[in-house]
């Protein structure tokens, strides 16, 4: 009854971003999925709440709610940011040549396309061909900076403006 | 919980010592080691005492520890440095040098790193290249199928 609550409730909430996004309110992907998911959950906990009280069903409908949430969301960037899918889904369309695929995806379709996301996504001031980080874009450089000496042992250059 | 907390120290103590759990096959071969182990003894446990609750914890102890793998998974990608970030690093850089954005070496980056991802991708044996075609091999298309559905279902138009 927990599972198939959490697995309806995904369902439920994929459903319900599809639909927010056809009728066009605005706002990236994982917005949109975070208030609908969000919303979703909470009568999905609710439910399981009442019929399981706070005990061990409860976290697991919810743990494995939220574990394919993430799943999903993971696999949407991946497949609207990956050069690997970008390339997956051209050769699904017909097999190609080495020129063709440049020809294609080309590099500059590809910064073109990663600055325009970049900018709507709030990470990047952008006036006409200049581009300048904006306050969330450097706090996310800093994450990953401080990622890279986590997992690599790289050390920090320097952030800030001069 | 525990198991969670036990991966992460051990981690932070082992890669120092193990450079290899830092490429990605290291750490993802690290956390499917983890799962495993955790759905090993889980079931154990619940074979002595069958319970529907006891599945229940088994189950939720293992997407719990999903989730945390799963996130692991993206920081660590993160890390890396995706084009995106590196585009950001780049003009970081020049703003502070008061440079002017080099659009064309974020274009060779792009080239490389495209060049890099079809030598995975056929590594991975999802693509087949001869001479003069790169196609998709079954396994390929079956995952191409996948990752269609999923663009479908949230609307995402690839325009590169």
């Amino acid at each position: 009854m927990w599972l198939a609550s959490a697995l309806f409730a995904l369902v439920a909430a994929v459903i319900g971003q599809v639909v927010v996004a056809r009728l066009q309110f605005g706002g990236s992907f994982v917005t949109r999925f975070l208030a609908v998911g969000g919303g979703v959950g909470l009568v999905m906990a609710g439910s399981l709440v009442r019929g399981y009280g706070w005990g061990v069903e409860f976290w697991a409908g919810v743990f494995v709610y939220a574990f394919a949430c993430e799943l999903y969301v993971f696999l949407v960037t991946l497949v609207d940011s990956s050069i690997s899918v970008s390339l997956l889904l051209l050769l699904r369309q017909r097999s190609s040549s080495r020129a063709e695929i440049d020809r294609l995806s080309s590099s500059r379709a590809m910064v073109a396309s990663r600055l325009e996301k970049l900018c709507v996504n709030g990470l990047l001031n952008c006036a006409g061909s200049s581009y300048a980080l904006t306050p969330r874009g450097l706090r996310l450089l800093v994450l990953f900076r401080a990622l890279r000496v986590f997992f690599h042992r790289r050390l920090l250059p320097a952030i800030g403006r001069s | 919980m525990l198991h969670v907390a036990i991966n992460l120290a051990l981690y932070i103590a082992l890669r120092r010592r193990i450079t290899w759990l830092t490429s990605e096959q290291g750490i993802l071969l690290y956390q499917a080691l983890s799962s495993a182990v955790l759905i090993v003894v889980g079931f154990a446990g619940v074979s002595m005492d069958p319970s529907v609750r006891g599945m229940a914890g088994l189950v939720a102890a293992t997407a719990l520890h999903g989730i945390y793998s799963l996130s692991f998974l993206e920081l660590w990608s993160l890390a890396e440095g995706s084009y995106s970030l590196s585009i950001l690093e780049h003009i970081e850089q020049a703003t502070r040098q008061d440079q002017a954005v080099d659009v064309h070496g974020l274009e060779s980056l792009g080239g490389s790193k495209k060049e890099q991802r079809l030598g995975s991708l056929e590594r991975l044996g999802l693509i087949r290249g001869t001479a003069d075609q790169v196609t998709l091999t079954h396994r390929g298309r079956r995952v191409a199928r996948v990752l269609a559905s999923v663009a479908r279902s949230a609307g995402v138009v690839r325009t590169e």
